[in-house]
């Protein structure tokens, strides 16, 4: 679904340039669940940015759905970003707009009209279990249910791929296990591919497939979740991070 | 008091409705050419959506040259303009003129200082949904600094008011010449505190307007 080939990126920083993300390969299957973690500033942010072009790469190809993304010109970008979900750590809600209208906004966008577009809203409302709140405005919603409502929102046009940078780190315990609950419930109800990123193992373990460890700008490592026992870390940035629980 | 304020009576309607007519030509060029210079103004800056360092130079600095200029130099300077617009370079509606160009750069400051407000976040989860830059700035921007635009267009009414009191040194007329002429010049204490009194009852209620209307506006 997702394939980064050679990919990196670099930001022009005083005489030599900083290495956010050194070239990388990876590949995440459809419908699986994807983690990237790493202390901060390992790059795992710029990494999932790179997915849907919000960081323009320096070197690579991007592929999402069989389509590559960095030769596209902007009205096509437009167009593939649409089939493309995306939730943040602020939520990055529209305050003057109401949790309903928030759904609405990429529905608009994408040039519908009409009642579809409410009814539509609705129903992705209803699936992160926020139907009653549809006329709240962000402002009158706790942090849990406004990143509900992003979700609900990034899932509007029926995107194949979600995309989550840190979209448990401003909550509490208790609301992060509710929130991983609905992501896990997105991806098996719906076949949505996620790629999710985190500085919390316990994120991670909760929810992913498969998790790339970050150090540097690097990904060092690459485990497999799934197993029965207990994964294996090698490298010194995994270790420190699965010691750290 | 009284029969001063009687004797100048048809003078304070005429003044009334020449403060009026320069307040909402300047304010109605100031929306319709301030806005765009000051979202384009944003737009083209460094890390922004359309960033083209050269146009951003060129208008932020035509916008901080025209706020340089004291009001009453920029009257004379462009009496030639308003002539030409106008045909003539007395009058309210020729006062406009000055005014106008005034109001257009003061706006896009404040257009462009609260677009500025809306976090960068909130601009990049509409990109990542597949936006257009005009969508963004007429379903995000715009609507998201909604309160501030109100506030900021407040702060610009209450501004021009006095400004044309100024206005009125090249025949604009208006409320506050008619309190430079009749209090200040004919030492007509009472006249003078009676149009003072009068602007100060027009503030109150365009700032008492402006900040209702922002607050309903406001829902973060």
């Amino acid at each position: 679904m997702i394939s980064l080939e050679g990919v990196a990126k670099s930001f022009a920083a005083g005489p030599r340039p900083f290495e956010a993300v050194a070239p990388l390969c990876l590949r995440v299957g459809s419908g699986e669940v994807f983690g990237i973690i790493g202390f901060s500033g390992a790059g795992k942010s710029t990494l999932l940015r790179l997915i849907n072009l919000l960081e323009r790469p320096t070197a690579g190809e991007i592929w999402v759905g069989g389509q590559r993304l960095d030769l596209l010109d902007a009205a096509a970008l437009r167009q593939a970003r649409r089939r493309i979900g995306m939730i943040f750590q602020q939520f990055n809600l529209l305050h003057n707009h109401s949790a309903l209208e928030n759904v609405c906004f990429p529905l608009r966008i994408a040039g519908l009209k009409g009642e579809a577009v409410a009814a539509r809203a609705r129903q992705c409302l209803e699936l992160v279990g926020l139907a009653d709140k549809a006329a709240h405005y962000p402002a009158q919603l706790s942090g849990g249910q406004k990143q509900r409502v992003a979700i609900a929102r990034a899932l509007a046009t029926e995107p194949q791929v979600l995309l989550c940078d840190e979209p448990t780190s401003a909550l509490d315990p208790h609301t992060t296990r509710e929130l991983l609950a609905v992501l896990r419930d997105i991806n098996q109800r719906l076949g949505v591919t996620i790629v999710i990123v985190s500085h919390s193992l316990a994120v991670v373990r909760a929810l992913c497939d498969r998790v790339a460890v970050m150090e540097n700008g690097r990904v060092v490592e690459e485990l497999d979740l799934r197993q029965a026992e207990p994964p294996q870390p090698r490298s010194d940035a995994a270790r420190r991070l699965f010691e750290a629980v | 008091m009284s029969d001063s304020l009687i004797e100048i009576l048809p003078d304070l309607w005429l003044a009334l409705g020449q403060t009026a007519l320069m307040l909402l030509v300047s304010l109605a060029a100031s929306v319709l050419l301030g806005g765009p210079l000051g979202v384009l103004v944003l737009l083209t800056d460094r890390g922004q959506l359309l960033q083209r360092p050269w146009l951003f130079a060129v208008l932020n600095g035509f916008i901080n040259v025209v706020r340089s200029f004291p009001f009453v130099i920029l009257i004379v300077a462009l009496v030639p303009l308003t002539r030409w617009l106008i045909g003539s370079s007395i009058g309210p509606l020729a006062a406009a003129v000055p005014l106008s160009f005034a109001a257009v750069p003061y706006f896009a400051r404040l257009v462009e200082q609260s677009l500025r407000e809306v976090p960068r976040g909130v601009v990049e989860a509409a990109e990542a949904m597949g936006a257009s830059v005009p969508q963004i700035v007429f379903k995000v921007l715009l609507v998201e600094a909604r309160s501030g635009l109100v506030l900021g267009l407040t702060v610009m009414a209450v501004s021009l008011l006095s400004y044309t009191a100024v206005a009125g040194v090249v025949g604009g007329g208006g409320i506050g010449d008619l309190a430079i002429r009749y209090g200040y010049y004919r030492f007509q204490t009472n006249v003078m505190l009676i149009t003072v009194a009068i602007l100060v009852v027009i503030v109150q209620a365009i700032q008492f307007t402006g900040n209702r209307i922002a607050a309903r506006l406001d829902k973060r």
